[in-house]
């Protein structure tokens, strides 16, 4: 049986979304959550933090959400970690090039925080 | 249902009322960078910021329990993209996006109301 989600590395560089994105993870979804502002923090932090899952968002200054990912996969901390998009509004196939260049999923801007907690669940259920 | 009702719910409270309070100013940094575009010295940078700064309301709205926000964020964010942000923009494409940033305005202006 898989063990339940409980830690959560949140990388995004957007201090409302941060805010409301840990009060929904960590109110709502009882996660524990780590919270980085950009990509270098991101990477410099994954290893002593060691997250279930990345929730990590695509528009970030200087190193973007996907620069950040591939950075991600290539440590050796973090690169079987899964990792979920956070970005506004995804089409379907952006949707479809996230999933190929390997994250497990995409969750669209802006989210509902009482019902993104389990979105995260059921994903890293899925997986 | 939350782990920790009450929590949640005070804390949402909380960061939902500064975020409301915030929309005015958020709002008037918007146009003001507009503003201060001048189309005979264009700055692209000033562009990529004015887009930026409509991305985060977009972003941020919905999820604070402002969907208007964002939805009229999301329209003036996509414009705003499909336009060459590198070269100063005609009159035609300065006054839809005067035309969607008064429409943001306004959605502001109601989540004001109390």
């Amino acid at each position: 049986m898989k063990k339940p989600l409980q830690r959560i590395l949140l990388v995004e560089d957007d201090t409302d979304i941060q805010a409301v994105a840990l009060l929904a993870l960590e109110a709502v979804g009882g996660f524990t959550v780590g919270v980085c502002s950009s990509g270098p923090e991101a990477l410099d932090k994954v290893g002593g933090f060691a997250p279930d899952l990345i929730l990590l968002d695509v528009m970030m200054p200087g190193m973007d959400g996907l620069t950040t990912f591939q950075a991600l996969r290539a440590l050796p901390a973090s690169a079987d970690i899964p990792v979920v998009f956070m970005t506004a509004r995804v089409q379907a196939n952006e949707l479809a090039h996230y999933k190929e260049i390997g994250a497990r999923d995409v969750i669209s801007k802006p989210f509902d925080p009482m019902t993104m907690p389990a979105a995260l669940r059921a994903i890293w259920e899925q997986g | 249902m939350p782990k920790n009702p009450s929590e949640y719910t005070e804390g949402l409270g909380a960061i939902q009322e500064q975020y409301r309070q915030s929309l005015p100013e958020r709002f008037q940094e918007l146009s003001r960078v507009w503003r201060e575009l001048d189309a005979s010295k264009w700055d692209a940078s000033a562009f990529h910021t004015f887009v930026r700064l409509t991305h985060r309301l977009a972003g941020s709205g919905g999820s604070y329990g402002f969907a208007p926000v964002s939805e009229a964020a999301h329209r003036l964010e996509v414009y705003a993209r499909s336009v060459d942000g590198a070269h100063a923009l005609s009159s035609a494409e300065c006054a839809q996006i005067v035309k969607y940033l008064k429409q943001l305005g306004k959605v502001v202006n109601e989540t004001q109301k109390r």
